[in-house]
């Protein structure tokens, strides 16, 4: 590790620390700690959502598999985008008006019950806690890769500062370091992707030209097929991409940071339109890197592709460079693990300490030291499973985060918002199915039943890598199931036009609702 | 790397010098206010832009033959690179004056690199234009605070230089010269540029609390000023209040002179001997209409603009200040300096404050007058009315007397005449001789002695002739009315009632006395201190007697109640020796008959 990367790398922590610092001294109240007490803007919180949602694995993995494979590589930013705009027209205004803190105060207007927001937390806690493994084990690889320092203690410095994070500074610290990282991360690969261009006597053809040179797929890296042979797999996955961030709760309880239902949909327009940007930045950046650096050089130094953007930085603009890019990815790391860190502490001290253990009745200061320990207790906890994970594929857990949160929470809101014979039954049967059958087909797939390199060795029991096409219609049926065959009756008619009018308008017209 | 990152400090403090004296001048105070206008972002574009070519001239040139070249930056060959310190100046004028004062002291800086040439001249143009406005915006983004923290300042500083480097590396990208220039600068120019931004920004938050201390400095010595005119402003003459008050600014503010007019004339002035302002200025000059029309506060900072109508004028500035009273202005004060450049922000804030504060200080003490006319007109009404009984009694007596007696109720009925007729006086006077009092008491107990005939004896015992002194009218009779309908009551044979007047102690000493049952305990208590109704009639009037004493005479006037040792009642009351020393004696004034 030489001096740059040590003042960079020291420089980005405190700069970072600095924020908390200052939203440590103005997070008193359950209410800030938990949603910044509605102070954001809609930019400002697009912003935010964009840096919870642009994870490392999207910087990093996206330039290599772009640089890699080409088109296909290209097809996971398109649905990632396009789930945007499942969320706002579905979800997003519904949820602001329903919520407070956590997803289970939503399904809690509608189904007062301790189960349900059992449920809730625990579907919550399983789909953080799986999205937060993978990012802290790339960060752990990343940080060992660039500073040549041993995996475990990177998880650890991550784990450690994301747990500091937000047990001092709650969701404006959180909020903040995301809106932080999100200008870094733009401004950032923007300024790499102009470098790239400069490259090339700003000129596209050239750029097209080179490429082709640079792989070793040539005419057909910019042609579909390299990743995806069949069109199942192709579907499915875009299927869990697209509703799995309609069921992300990082990214939902991000909708209740601001004031009204005209914020909530500027923060998600521009977060949709920051998300775009940069993957269009990706594309350059990964073509960037196969016309600059070569297909060669990449795979040598790091074959799943992943160090292709800090390698392009270095190329380009030497030490410093690279440097620079190496933080950023820190910080997009911090950001998204702090967000995952927030969303998994809500459900736990929020829904089952305050409403379910407490049965409503803990002071704010209770809340705000359970949502304190309930955040250092789950840092620590997927630290520990970081560190015991080191081998794992880290596009298979990202992609298995968005099929479970596609076919166990989604769902259940999807139907909670609008389905009239919804019930209790339903939203614990749904959500059961959900969970199970996603994980089990994950388990049972061929990521992890393999004869070659998988966990298990034997033959796939299940054939598709990406159970989407299944886990999802296989949840929405158990809700469904679950609420048709159950002796509970449905609730009846006026008091779901109440909670349709309190959904769709944030007027809340009372009744026994609430 | 570390030589170079030294040689950037030493530099980049050469620069903080300059900065700080910057943030002692006046212009560069107003940018705090954040009240931008055109000319102001043009006039700070080109100082921060001027700014930012000193900071390229302290900057350093790197030469690809002959590594660093330590010089100051005067001119540069096209293989050579400048490493400018212009950021600095950039991020600063982006922070404290907004994106547009960015903007333009970045074209002009960047003009400035881009003729000097050099290979990085193209990426040193456009960086510090951007630097500037993108710092205005980060400063807009930050916009609750007027001053970006110092913390927040060193975060913003990371970046451009970080943008430099990019953009050198973007339009340079010809080979391996411009990555090694990257990694030979970049980081020292990140470490210096962050930490002097950081610096200044802890310098600007300095000078502004500095001025902050100010303003609140001011605002505690207005107050302070205005509680110290207050017995000024309640003088009878306004030519005493506006002396008083001309002193007392002229003496704890430190001016060249001050002076107060009236719409009319002028007042008062303190200054220089013998060149007083014309009083003519009230017409004549545009600052005195100007602050008549606005009604609010003036500032003339040339000799034509002063309040004189010839060219003696040996002040070089003033201040107008409108007192308002209900709506329209009574007082025009101004403050003389000798130099415009006297007025610093400190003495408009003051002036101004001064004006609101004694503004409603008038209007308060207008508003006291009031109601102190209008309680005085109720009392005098209330005791202007005449016992009925009283009334019936004596013509009654009269009646029977006016067969047996002519000549007696003759003189009866005319001293009911003079009773009734001082009665109305009381309601057009506020004071009476004790002369005129005299003689109301006498009429009422002659009176009241032909009706108990026999069994009652007034004695009067006061020096001859009367003193001068004056008292609320009606203040002796009711007290002898009580003694007879209270204290006498079950007397039915020598009933003796006394009333004296001496002089004690340069007071005059009035005492009430009678031989009759005296004051029970409880009305002992209360009986001055609220109207008691015991009997269908009286019961308030030592009440009102006490309550006219005190608000006419001031506390020391105030009724005393005792029993007296053998039997009956004394009251008894002192009065100022001398009419004029009355003390606070302000609702009084005789001009209101």
């Amino acid at each position: 590790m030489n001096l740059t990367y040590f003042l960079f790398f020291i420089c980005i922590i405190v700069c970072t620390l600095i924020i908390t610092y200052w939203a440590a001294k103005r997070s008193n109240t359950a209410s800030h700690f938990y949603t910044a007490a509605g102070s954001l803007t809609g930019i400002q919180n697009g912003m935010a959502i964009s840096g919870d949602f642009i994870s490392a694995a999207s910087f990093l993995g996206m330039v290599g598999a772009i640089a890699l494979n080409g088109y296909d590589g290209f097809l996971y930013s398109i649905g990632f985008l396009v789930s945007y705009l499942v969320v706002m027209l579905l979800i997003a205004e519904p949820v602001h008006h329903l919520g407070k803190y956590s997803l289970g105060d939503v399904l809690a207007v509608r189904f007062p019950d301790s189960q349900v927001r059992g449920m809730m937390a625990f579907g919550t806690f399983v789909i953080s806690l799986l999205y937060m493994i993978p990012q802290l084990v790339a960060a752990g690889l990343l940080i060992r890769m660039l500073l040549a320092i041993d995996y475990s203690v990177s998880v650890l410095i991550i784990g450690g500062l994301m747990t500091v994070y937000v047990v001092f500074g709650g969701m404006i610290a959180t909020s903040w370091v995301q809106i932080v990282k999100t200008i870094v991360l733009l401004s950032g690969t923007f300024l790499l992707a102009l470098n790239v261009f400069s490259h090339f006597s700003w000129k596209f053809p050239a750029l097209f030209e080179a490429v082709k040179q640079g792989t070793p797929l040539g005419n057909q890296f910019f042609l579909p097929g390299q990743l995806f042979d069949s069109p199942i797999e192709l579907f499915s996955l875009q299927l869990a991409l697209i509703l799995g961030t309609a069921g992300l709760p990082h990214i939902l309880i991000r909708l209740f940071t601001v004031k009204n239902k005209v914020e909530v949909r500027r923060s998600l327009l521009s977060a949709a339109c920051i998300i775009g940007m940069f993957y269009i930045m990706t594309l350059i950046l990964g073509l960037g890197t196969l016309a600059i650096l070569g297909y060669d050089s990449l795979v040598a130094v790091d074959p799943s592709g992943n160090l292709a953007a800090p390698l392009l930085a270095r190329q380009v603009g030497g030490d410093f460079m690279l440097a620079f890019i190496s933080a950023i990815a820190f910080t997009t790391i911090v950001a998204v693990v702090a967000g995952l860190v927030i969303s998994a502490t809500t459900a736990f001290s929020h829904d089952l300490y305050h409403h379910i253990l407490k049965k409503g009745r803990s002071t704010e200061k209770e809340q705000l030291r359970a949502a304190r320990l309930s955040a250092f207790t789950i840092g620590i906890i997927s630290t520990l499973f970081a560190l015991k994970l080191e081998n794992i594929n880290v596009t298979f857990l990202v992609s298995l985060t968005f099929i479970v949160a596609a076919s166990s929470i989604f769902p259940v809101l999807f139907l909670t918002i609008y389905w009239r014979k919804f019930n209790k039954a339903g939203v614990i049967a749904g959500m059961l199915t959900g969970l199970t059958v996603s994980l089990m087909m994950a388990v049972l797939g061929p990521h992890i039943m393999n004869p070659d390199d998988g966990w298990i060795d034997s033959a796939p029991i299940f054939p598709l890598y990406n159970p989407g096409i299944v886990a999802i219609p296989l949840g929405f049926l158990g809700a469904i199931a679950g609420s048709l065959l159950s002796k509970h009756k449905a609730a009846d008619i006026e008091s779901f036009d109440r909670f349709q009018v309190h959904a769709q308008t944030g007027m809340d017209p009372g009744g026994e609702g609430k | 790397m570390r030589e170079l990152t030294l040689i950037l400090f030493e530099r980049l403090c050469l620069l903080l010098v300059i900065a700080f004296v910057l943030t002692r001048t006046r212009g560069f105070r107003s940018l705090l206010y954040r009240e931008f206008n055109m000319k102001m972002i043009i006039v700070h574009s080109i100082v921060f832009g001027i700014f930012g070519v000193v900071a390229t001239m302290a900057g350093i040139v790197i030469d690809p033959q002959h590594g660093v070249l330590y010089s100051y930056v005067l001119s540069v060959e096209d293989s050579q690179y400048v490493v400018s310190l212009s950021l600095v100046p950039m991020v600063i004028a982006g922070l404290f004056g907004g994106p547009f004062v960015g903007l333009g002291a970045g074209i002009v800086s960047g003009a400035h690199l881009f003729l000097l040439g050099g290979m990085g001249s193209l990426a040193d143009m456009i960086v510090n234009p951007l630097t500037g406005m993108l710092a205005g915006f980060t400063a807009r983004f930050f916009s609750q605070e007027r001053v970006i923290s110092p913390f927040k300042a060193l975060f913003i500083g990371v970046f451009p230089p970080i943008l430099q480097m990019q953009l050198l590396l973007i339009f340079d990208a010809t080979g391996e010269e411009a990555v090694s220039i990257v990694d030979t600068v970049g980081l020292p120019l990140v470490l210096s540029n962050a930490l002097a931004i950081a610096i200044f920004t802890a310098m600007i938050a300095l000078v502004l609390k500095e001025q902050e201390n100010e303003a609140a400095q001011a605002t505690k010595q207005a107050l302070e000023l205005v509680e110290e005119a207050l017995p000024f402003m309640k003088k009878e003459t306004e030519q005493e209040m506006a002396q008083g008050i001309a002193n007392l600014l002229h003496e704890r503010l430190d001016l060249a002179a001050v002076s107060i007019a009236n719409q009319n004339e002028m007042l008062a002035y303190r200054g220089i001997e013998g060149s007083a302002p014309r009083y003519a200025f009230v017409e004549k000059s545009n600052l005195s209409s100007e602050v008549q029309e606005t009604k609010t506060m003036q500032t003339a900072y040339s000799k034509s603009d002063m309040p004189y109508d010839s060219d003696d004028c040996p002040y070089g500035a003033a201040i107008m200040i409108p007192v308002i009273e209900a709506e329209e202005v009574v007082w025009l004060i101004t403050f003389y300096f000798a130099k415009a450049q006297h007025i610093r922000p400190v003495e408009t804030t003051l002036a101004e404050g001064l004006g609101q504060l004694m503004s409603h200080q008038l209007t308060t003490i207008a508003a006291e007058r009031l109601t102190a006319h209008i309680r005085d007109a109720e009392l005098r009404n209330l005791q202007a009315q005449i016992n009925p009984h009283f009334l019936f009694n004596t013509l009654h007596l009269i009646a029977s007397m006016s067969r047996e007696d002519p000549a007696k109720a003759r003189h009866i009925t005319i001293q009911l005449a003079h009773f009734m007729r001082f009665n109305l006086r009381i309601v057009s006077k506020s004071l009476v001789d004790l002369n005129k009092e005299m003689e109301h008491v006498h009429a009422y107990t002659s009176i009241i002695r032909e009706r108990f005939s026999g069994r009652l004896k007034v004695i009067f015992n006061y020096p001859e002739p009367l003193p001068e002194l004056e008292l609320p009218p009606s203040t002796i009779q009711p007290l002898i009315e009580n003694c007879i309908q209270h204290g006498l009551k079950n007397k039915f044979t020598e009933g003796m009632v006394w009333v004296n007047i001496q002089c004690i102690e340069k007071q005059w000493l009035i005492v009430v006395r009678d031989n009759g049952c005296g004051f029970s305990e409880e009305v002992l208590e209360i009986v001055t201190k609220k109207p008691i109704n015991l009997d269908s009639n009286g019961g308030t009037g030592l009440y009102n007697v006490n309550k006219r004493l005190t608000s006419l005479l001031g506390k020391s006037a105030a009724l005393h109640i005792r029993n007296l040792e053998g039997k009956g009642g004394e009251v008894f009351f002192y009065v100022p020796m001398k009419p004029s020393n009355r003390e606070g004696g302000s609702h009084d004034s005789s001009n209101d008959c």
